[in-house]
């Protein structure tokens, strides 16, 4: 039964390598190329969680959203253009700066930042002060993770939602695959899903499909990044990620479809 | 990398086994046809609690996501008394019914005359002895909840469930609700024998997952309300399957549920999650980080 799996030290153990390889200075140098991916897919993903708390009958336009990990903008915005006012988390400067960009471009005045990891915001000091705090494709940030999910409770007064990959694109697992990048198999989906049932948290799921665009230019440089995580980047590697990104693109963009499962429950 | 050898060896189908193999062991017979029949009253009484609610939230779950509409054909699987003949028949085009309890067949043809329900129709067996050779495909939704605890080749009896829709499965399983009250009637009458499981949820979304599907789920909560009397039927029922029922355990019962609502209904807040997948949508093994 799931009660003999001790879920928490399965996901310890599991994002670790992970955690240790992508630090804020990662994140950093991802900015440029992760805004673009941002951007030129319009926010698929965080359009799409949108859609689902619309579809749902739950969005309010009085709604104050908290997103935790921002990145560049893919939750925040969308939700800063249909809610009063969205409070995006992000310790990265350069992805900090991104977002704020990116929502100026839109004419976005309602967003503001806490510039700190989630792990250093103060809960106490915004105890019930969001009606929906998100944190999308960043859990893996937190190796105590139950107990940053019950600060992220704290914090609510509606609901929380947790997104995370459920299947990766096909493309990047080949790709990684033929560059001798193994990134292991840790499956964060169903053990974030197993650790809040043991825990009493009964999320409801949803799979939501999703497409993201980039230029080659960024998805060259992502997968660069991504191979220096392991391993310097060699010539022979730079020749080969140019051209396939060249050669799997349509008019200078590449794209890729994906699945994110979205667990999210109503904080009691 | 990162070794994931501790969540990709589990054998959730062993689990599965295991939980029922476990329950099997502590009871000292088996369900037959007349229990069920026997708790067709409190079962009725139970799912038409405040109209229905029950089934008709599990109707408005999957209709919100599109995966039930009126033109629907809904096999349910055990049935008991109407569950979701009742709230989906009203709605949709058609409701077939296998249930194999004479008591449970009877009370669905009342509830059902009770709310005018005609468009249905009942196969009157176990599950697992319906031919769905001439079922294949025939269906838009096959539907099933609190049942599928009684399978111990569970996925067998899952994919069945899949053959016979064109459409989407549903599971609704139930969740632990916290209160104690069974839990302490069950060391009061049975001691320190452990108390059986019926884990349903989230047991089944893994099984699921693992084979490979992609199952959705929303959480409901609803009220269920018996009588005095429907209650201490129903656990005559259960209780004579782990021990004999004697004047002194049929006392014991009727003193907790008096202490427990006095001489008015028993009132009980549950929460089930609803499960639906699209039999023909495949999971690709998760590689890589996204």
């Amino acid at each position: 039964m799931t009660l003999q799996i001790d879920w928490e030290t399965a996901w310890a153990e599991g994002i670790s390598e992970m955690n240790r390889l992508s630090s804020t200075g990662y994140w950093n140098r991802r900015a440029d190329d992760y805004s673009d991916m941002v951007l030129a897919s319009d926010c698929n993903h965080g359009r799409n969680i949108l859609r689902l708390f619309e579809r749902e009958g739950l969005l309010e336009k009085e709604w104050h959203v908290l997103d935790i990990a921002s990145g560049p903008g893919a939750i925040t915005v969308p939700f800063a253009e249909r809610v009063e006012r969205v409070t995006a988390v992000e310790p990265a400067e350069r992805m900090a700066a991104a977002l704020m960009s990116y929502a100026e471009g839109r004419n976005l005045d309602n967003i503001d930042l806490i510039p700190q990891t989630w792990q250093d915001v103060d809960t106490a000091a915004y105890a019930k002060n969001y009606d929906l705090v998100i944190c999308c494709h960043a859990l893996w940030q937190f190796p105590d993770v139950l107990h940053q999910v019950r600060r992220m409770e704290e914090v609510s007064r509606g609901y929380c939602c947790l997104a995370h990959g459920f299947e990766a694109p096909a493309e990047t697992g080949k790709l990684m695959e033929t560059l001798g990048i193994n990134e292991g198999d840790f499956d964060q989906f169903i053990t974030i899903f197993n650790l809040l049932n043991d825990a009493g948290v009964h999320p409801n799921v949803d799979v939501i499909d999703y497409t993201l665009n980039r230029s080659v230019a960024s998805a060259v440089a992502s997968t660069s990044k991504l191979v220096e995580k392991y391993r310097p980047l060699s010539d022979s590697d730079r020749i080969f990620i140019q051209e396939y990104m060249q050669k799997r693109s349509k008019n200078g963009i590449y794209m890729v479809n994906g699945r994110m499962g979205v667990l999210w429950w109503e904080v009691a | 990398m990162t070794d994931n050898s501790l969540i990709s060896d589990i054998d959730w189908i062993r689990l599965w086994e295991d939980s029922y193999d476990a329950r099997s062991g502590i009871m000292r017979r088996d369900y037959v046809l007349d229990d069920w029949s026997e708790r067709a009253e409190d079962y009725s009484e139970s799912r038409k609690t405040n109209q229905y609610e029950f089934g008709e939230s599990v109707y408005e779950t999957l209709k919100r996501h599109g995966v039930v509409s009126p033109h629907a054909r809904v096999l349910e699987v055990g049935s008991g008394p109407g569950t979701f003949v009742i709230p989906f028949a009203r709605r949709v085009d058609y409701v077939t019914a296998v249930e194999p309890a004479e008591g449970m067949i009877r009370m669905i043809h009342q509830n059902a005359a009770e709310a005018g329900v005609k468009n249905y129709d009942i196969i009157p067996k176990l599950w697992q002895d319906v031919n769905i050779t001439e079922l294949r495909g025939q269906y838009d939704l096959t539907i099933t909840s609190t049942v599928i605890w009684m399978f111990r080749d569970i996925m067998a009896q899952v994919r069945r469930m899949e053959e016979v829709t064109g459409g989407y499965c549903c599971v609704v399983g139930g969740l632990g609700t916290g209160q104690t009250f069974e839990a302490e009637l069950w060391k009061e009458i049975m001691g320190d024998t452990p108390r059986p499981q019926y884990p349903e949820y989230p047991l089944i979304y893994n099984l699921l997952y693992m084979q490979g599907r992609v199952p959705q789920v929303r959480i409901i909560d609803y009220t269920s309300m018996r009588t005095p009397e429907n209650m201490l039927r129903m656990y005559r029922v259960f209780y004579s399957i782990y021990t004999e029922i004697t004047p002194e355990v049929e006392e014991t019962i009727r003193e907790a549920l008096y202490r427990d609502s006095g001489e008015g209904p028993c009132v009980r807040k549950y929460r089930s999650a609803v499960v639906w997948w699209d039999p023909a949508v495949r999971r690709k093994e998760l590689k890589g980080i996204v």
